[in-house]
């Protein structure tokens, strides 16, 4: 085959009899200068055509004037002649993907007839080098527009938040989008994006607007994320395909702590300071009763023997350092096979994720296994089917990062061992970051298996049946040994905790299609049915009295199970079904003027009977205007779409299964059975929520479509918000679910790329996507709503009318008053007493603008790939700040250490400083201990920042080194995850934050450097 | 392709759109609606009334207005311990919550037995309910004054009102004459509700309310229905789980949460810490554990240690014993002696049988009526043994108050009379915007 497959690819024309010639030739991508395996030559108005192999070569017979017209997902198609076939094909990939069948819910549709707004990306950017990710949800960061992906930790095999086009909802858990694997519905907890290989992923396409949402009805108001999964390809020869990389996590930014000499001045100070407070209340005690005069001289010797008891040692440990795990090793490994025959196509593959915790000692593996198949069995009816499997561990999850933010400066490195081998304490009974991190034992296992079974049946010319069965099962398993030589197993002799979860949800859809095409109107209809249904099952247990032997970590060492108490928690089982209806026409007018029209309702087993459907209707439209006969002439604009829609969706999420019943819970008490009003009274009164969105855009494609440019502006309010509504105690109840009010988000989507001529030197491509978003609560029926979790201590996260959701709930901070060094809180009722009337909330939770930018450049064999990701206007309420000013003594009976931030605290009368002085016990002008600490805006930092997520160097090595191996391509690169992150924020990173905003102890995210290689033989 | 065949297909494929609408009615497997409540299981929804009370965590706001008195001492709480409540304190929202909670489900329970009151079987259970509806106000009222008054069937996006406190106190008194009616005998089982639990928190409410008759009648009651025992040595036994001994007249317990746990309960609360329960933060004033006399036998359930946070070392309570299932008491036997004697020295009269029977048992010293110069300093020996007998038990600032020394204790920290009670919790404002908060506040 050698002397036929010769080495430079280009083409050889010749031998022609006549007017056929067979000419040979390679698609290669103009940027990476990689093939492109798979890619479609076919002879214009003629017959015959073939793909590209692996090498991306392909041989054809074609008459001698023929054009071909070369064609590959996610590439601009090409047209030339056959005779121009004597270098490599270059092809571009296309911004937009114009030609790309972008996936739409049931069905799919050609981008350049899509009306609605869609955002997809392709494979090449969720490869892994671009990608040094655990999940796909983290991959979408910043590489689509109104698709805001935040990790809130950096603990290995976590997944992120996604929020599309802002936040609809009043709580921050059910902001999140749906989403749809092959057609399988995943919601609920048995959705897990960390169970998808992310390298097993074809397309991802995002619904964003409500027409193109209002497909999925009930489930789509926040967005919905189509994942579909790669398949083989049909007359493609076997391909495989390597893909491999290892390297390290570390964490690079710190959050120095006091040292020793530090820590003792802070803690002398803030007792000397209160002392003096003390005397000078003591010097003059008129309006003091005895009993007050007894209590201040009791504190003062309180406060006088801590000075005196204070004994340092003399060493200091950066305990943040010492916790941090410095190269914790990162490893991917994927191996895929995919080809096809005439009538069938095959893909499976292996992957293998392991990356350890940056900070402590987590450890995260995920295998997967992935098999897809089909069969055309004649020729109306085609089969196909796929089984995703994975097993993801997560072990050894300790994440000392508090303990680190507490431990005394002059901690021994090694922690305390009692007589008895026991964990013993330093001080009080504080413990050793070290020492946390021993004598306990967890894992937690996911296995998954998803897939599904199809069947498309070609009825008639026209028409099309296809019905698909989707399943995922979804099973947890988890255990926690606490030794009872550890600090929380030693009070019970040890405990195991063991649970698990078996869960299964499916969905079943079958729908007609129908297209025809009358002369110039062309019409696509589709009808169908779909089931969902989804099962979970929980259990758990307690076990303790574990013998006091280094090796025993097993459940039957254990002499008693635990308390009943814990039963009702660790045990459940939960059913929730919906059916619905679809219908969705899409006509348009020789391909200038697109019409599109669905309907869908829907039904849920959580809502009651008579209230149980919705219908959920859009309308869209589009005008590709290039198409006309006025711009045939000019040459500046290839592409130019105007498009607008209007659709209503709705989000079901928000409800609790049975909430619309009055019901009482079985429990226990005591050991004994007991039937309990709930703690949420059941309304059977609500209703679907709605989401009606506009959404208006245009799409251009210049210069040779050299210049890309979607934009979208969109407005949707959401109105009968469902969520509970939080009654009067005296109920007995602390909820009820109810309609509770508006919501508002409206903003502009931007994409924008630029990129150099085909077939130049050097390629490049910039592509930036941004998204500006308003959110307003429009109505509430509860004037304040707490919307994310809530940190005792820390303030309340609140949903409040004419604010953005996720405000807090703080006194705003006037600064340090120079004279006493106590902070100054406005008294904003000016009744001298400060309390929650004098609250203002400042809204922290949602960006105002988010982006992304990609910078891709490649020279013959070399590809750079850049991705910045930044996030404007977004705050943080730096809860562990606020904790770690107080100056008492904690529960562990020690002063937690403190952030640097301290040394430049107030000292003496007019020092100017943002940082008020230190001081245990009461104090400024509530005259109480907590002070100087109050939740207020002195917490709340600006996060925005812009941060390299991924640089990529890349280096495809020359053909003539791999053919003696018979390696068909080559690529190695290096990988960086997170390299720099410009911020004001002081603290680990702007990223890690709740989605309430409000960061605790979230660990950072990772910078991971790899280096790796790509495979195909 | 044939007609019949495409038929055939289509027909299918309509069928495998068949709706499954019926599959949407999911039943729960664990929740039942109140209409199944019947005379079989009503008993578990009086569990449930407990359970909502205690939440497996009564310390959390069993303790606080103990920590307001003077017998018990900490340097945390310092809200309660200085009697100047924020408003955001968390611990007050758990002592309005629980009351309400453990109200509604007695109000299932009552709401049950008014439609069944035939049925003779329910009496006991209903009797409990009432009983447990009066503490759970008695709670309320003691905490924070006005509250409203619930009777199960409001609708919740109404505003509850807050009632007088004459009419809390009506409803109080009229719950527990309901419980006395209702409850059969004590039978040695002071997890059950019974008639002499609920004399003798009457007794209390009457004492506390001036009507000294009823309070001394109610009390001698108890005393003579034989069916408890005075003990005179192991004190600690009395707040055991399931208790043998005799004394404890009416107690819930609880379950603490996390497996083989010890070391919560009032131990949790009182204890000196490692390797005992608690931690170390709370303790006994050292005046009161002084009064103690060598022979007491309720003196060795003090321990000398020193507190975390301070550098003191102070006596720290431990008569309450670790216990997977910790008890909370409602009512002790002795009460009923310490109540008898109150009662009748309030009117004037001397007479120290009932003290002195409660102190034999106690071994401690015996005294005459000749040994007080009147009623008032017979009033401050049995002040005095109430402290003794019931630190930790939730007696003493109600004590305090009736025996006056709860107004001159908050001027000593300059605060206002209104502070005799909790604030209404700051976040009840959100949900209800026509309530009003407490005076002083």
């Amino acid at each position: 085959m050698k002397h036929v497959y010769l080495l430079s690819l280009a083409c050889m024309l010749s031998m022609g009899a006549y007017a056929q010639q067979v000419i040979k030739g390679t698609v290669r991508d103009s940027l990476t200068r990689a093939p492109i395996p798979g890619a479609t030559i076919k002879v214009v108005n003629g017959t015959g055509g073939v793909t590209a192999n692996e090498k991306g070569e392909f041989e054809l017979r074609v008459p001698a004037n023929a054009q071909l017209r070369i064609s590959s997902i996610g590439f601009e198609t090409v047209m030339i002649p056959a005779t121009a076939v004597i270098r490599p094909i270059m092809l571009t990939t296309s911004a937009q993907m114009l030609q790309m069948p972008v996936v739409i819910g049931y069905g799919t549709r050609q981008r350049t007839a899509v009306t609605t707004s869609i955002s997809s990306i392709d494979s090449r950017k969720l490869a892994p080098e671009n990608n040094i990710v655990s999940d796909v949800g983290k991959a979408l960061q910043g590489r689509i527009p109104g698709v805001f992906v935040a990790s809130t930790s950096g603990a290995p095999g976590s997944t992120p938040n996604i929020q599309i086009r802002g936040v609809q909802s009043a709580r921050a858990q059910d902001a999140n989008p749906l989403i749809v694997i092959d057609g399988l519905v995943m919601e609920g907890p048995g959705i897990s994006l960390s169970s998808i290989n992310p390298q097993d992923i074809e397309t991802i396409d995002v619904l964003k607007d409500a027409a193109s949402a209002a497909i999925y009805g009930a489930r789509g108001s926040s967005g919905v994320i189509i994942i579909t999964t790669k398949k083989g390809k049909q007359g493609q020869k076997p391909y495989f395909t390597v893909n491999a990389y290892t390297g390290f996590n570390n964490v690079p930014t710190t959050r120095r702590m006091l040292n020793s000499s530090e820590y003792a001045s802070a803690f002398n100070d803030s007792r000397n300071n209160r002392v003096a407070d003390i005397d000078a209340q003591l010097a003059n005690p008129d309006g003091l009763t005895p009993l007050q005069i007894s209590q201040l001289q009791n504190e003062r010797n309180r406060m006088t023997s801590q000075v005196a008891d204070l004994k340092m040692a003399d060493r200091s440990t950066d305990w943040i350092d010492r916790v941090k795990n410095h190269n914790a090793p990162l490893n991917n490994i994927q191996a895929s096979m995919s080809g096809g025959g005439d009538k069938s196509t095959y893909y499976m593959s292996l992957g293998r994720y392991a990356e350890t915790g940056a900070i402590g000692t987590g450890r995260f593996e995920r295998y997967t296994a992935k098999i897809d198949v089909s069969q055309q069995v004649n020729n109306w009816l085609r089969l196909m089917g796929n089984i995703n499997l994975t097993q993801s561990v997560s072990k050894d999850n300790s994440y000392p990062l508090v303990s680190a933010f507490n431990a005394r400066p002059d901690t021994p490195e090694e922690p305390v061992r009692n007589a008895d081998g026991s964990l013993g304490y330093y001080i009080g009974q504080q413990q050793h970051p070290l020492g946390e991190m021993m004598e306990n034992r967890n894992k937690n296992r996911t296995q998954t298996w998803f897939g599904n079974l199809a069947a498309e049946l070609k009825l008639h010319k026209n028409l099309q049946f296809r019905s698909a069965f989707a399943a995922n099962k979804y099973n947890t398993f988890n255990r926690d040994y606490q030794s009872p030589l550890g600090y929380l197993g030693k009070f019970q002799n040890g405990y195991l905790k063991t649970g698990g979860s078996d869960n299964f949800n499916y969905n079943f859809d079958s729908y007609f299609t129908y297209t025809n095409r009358w002369n110039k109107l062309g019409l696509t209809g589709t009808a169908g049915y779909t089931f969902y249904s989804i099962e979970t099952n929980a259990w758990g247990y307690d076990l303790n009295g574990f013998p006091r032997v280094d090796v025993i970590t097993g459940g039957a060492a254990a002499s008693a199970y635990g308390s009943t108490g814990s039963i009702g928690s660790l045990n459940g089982n939960s059913l929730e079904t919906s059916e619905a209806y679809f219908g969705r026409l899409a006509f348009d007018w020789d391909n200038k003027y697109m019409l599109g029209a669905s309907l869908r309702t829907d039904g849920s087993s959580k809502l009651r009977k008579d209230n149980r459907y919705a219908w959920f209707p859009s309308v869209s439209a589009g005008w590709d205007v290039a198409q006309e006969a006025f711009m045939q002439d000019q040459k500046l604009f290839q592409f130019l779409k105007l498009r607008s829609s209007y659709g209503i969706s709705g989000n079901i999420r928000a409800v609790a299964n049975f909430a619309t019943q009055h019901l009482m819970q079985a429990t226990s008490y005591v050991g004994e059975p007991a039937l309990r009003t709930r703690d949420m009274v059941g309304n059977p009164n609500i209703r679907w929520e709605e989401t009606r969105q506009f959404d208006a855009g245009i799409d251009v494609g210049m210069f040779n479509n050299r210049v890309t440019l979607t934009a979208d502006y969109y407005n949707k309010s959401t109105t009968g918000l469902l969520s509970v509504r939080n009654i009067p105690w005296e109920f007995g109840a602390q909820t009820l679910p109810f309609n509770i009010g508006d919501i508002r988000n409206k903003g502009v989507d931007l994409e924008l790329a630029v990129s150099s001529a085909r077939n130049a030197r050097v390629s490049w491509k910039v592509e930036t996507n941004l998204n500006f978003n308003r959110n307003e609560i429009i109505a509430l029926s509860d004037s304040v709503l707490s919307y994310g979790t809530f940190i005792f201590g820390g303030p309340q996260s609140q949903a409040r009318v004419g604010q953005a959701v996720g405000s807090v709930q703080v006194y705003n901070s006037l600064g340090v008053d120079p004279a006493t060094g106590d902070m100054i809180y406005e008294d904003r009722n000016k009744d001298g007493k400060w309390d929650a009337k004098d609250y203002i909330f400042v809204p922290i939770a949602l960006p105002k603008f988010t982006g992304g930018t990609t910078l891709s450049a490649g020279y013959k064999g070399v590809s750079v790939e850049a991705l910045f990701s930044y996030v404007v206007g977004t705050k943080i309420y730096d809860y562990y700040e606020q904790s770690l000013r107080n100056y008492d003594l904690d529960w562990f009976g020690v002063m937690p250490n403190k952030f640097e931030i301290v040394n430049r605290r107030w000292r003496k009368p007019g020092d100017v400083t943002d940082v008020p002085r230190a001081i245990a016990g009461a104090h400024g002008a509530g005259k109480t201990a907590d002070w100087n600490y109050r939740p207020s805006t002195q917490f709340i930092y600006d996060a925005s920042y812009v941060r390299l997520r991924n640089l990529t160097v890349a280096y495809m090595l020359p053909k003539r080194l791999l053919d003696k191996a018979t390696i068909s391509r080559c690529k190695v690169y290096v990988a960086a995850q997170n390299l720099f992150t410009i911020t004001k924020y002081i603290g680990f990173d702007p990223e890690a934050a709740s989605n309430s905003g409000i960061v605790s102890s979230n660990l950072p995210n990772p910078r991971s450097m790899v280096l790796g290689v790509d495979l195909s033989f | 392709m044939k007609k019949s065949f495409f038929l055939h297909i289509s027909a299918c494929a309509i069928l495998g759109m068949a709706s499954c609408a019926n599959k949407l009615d999911v039943q729960p497997d664990t929740l039942v609606s109140p209409d199944q409540v019947n005379s079989g299981n009503v008993g578990l929804v009086l569990n449930a009334t407990k359970l909502a009370l205690t939440n497996n965590a009564f310390y959390n706001y069993y303790i606080l207005t103990e920590i307001m008195g003077d017998d018990v001492q900490t340097a945390g709480m310092q809200g309660y311990e200085l009697c100047n409540i924020p408003v955001t304190d968390n611990s007050l929202t758990i002592a309005y919550r629980y009351p309400f909670a453990c109200i509604n489900n007695a109000n299932v329970v009552i709401r049950y037995y008014n439609g069944h009151t035939e049925e003779v079987a329910l009496r006991p259970i209903a009797g409990e309910a009432y009983l447990l509806r009066a503490y759970a106000y008695m709670l309320l009222n003691e905490q924070f004054g006005k509250v409203a008054i619930m009777d199960g069937t409001e609708d919740p996006l109404s505003y509850p009102e807050r009632q007088s406190e004459e009419k809390v106190k009506a409803e109080i008194e009229a719950n527990l004459l309901k419980a006395v009616e209702l409850l059969p005998d004590a039978e040695g089982k002071p997890l059950k509700g019974n008639k002499q639990a609920a004399q003798l928190l009457l007794a209390r409410f009457y004492l506390n309310n001036g009507k000294l008759a009823e309070a001394g009648n109610l009390a001698n009651a108890v005393i003579s229905s034989g069916k408890f025992a005075l003990q005179d040595e192991k004190f600690d036994d009395i707040f055991k789980y399931n208790t043998p001994s005799k004394e404890m007249v009416y107690a819930v317990a609880e379950v603490s949460p996390g497996t083989n746990n010890t070391k919560q309960g009032l131990p949790g609360v009182f204890g000196p810490g490692t390797p005992r329960a608690g931690g170390a933060t709370i303790w006994i004033d050292s005046n009161l554990v002084k009064t103690y006399e060598d022979t007491d036998i309720r003196k060795p359930f003090f321990t000398r240690a020193k507190g975390s946070s301070i550098t003191d070392t102070v006596w720290f309570l431990v008569k309450f014993p670790e216990e997977l299932q910790p008890s909370y008491p409602i009512c002790r036997y002795s009460e009923a002696f310490l109540i008898a004697a109150e009662a009748k020295a309030r009117t004037g009269t001397v007479d120290v049988t009932r003290y002195n029977e409660l102190r034999a048992k106690r071994k401690a010293s015996q005294v005459a009526n000749g040994d007080f110069a009147d009623a008032a300093a017979f009033l401050d020996a049995i002040e005095l043994e109430r402290r003794r007998e019931f630190v930790g038990e939730r007696h003493r600032w109600q004590d305090m108050r009736r025996f006056g020394k709860a107004i001159p204790w908050l001027d000593g920290f300059q605060q206002p009379a209104g502070h005799v009670i909790f604030p209404l919790p700051e976040r009840l404002f959100t949900l209800n915007p026509t309530l009003e908060q407490n005076d002083d506040y």
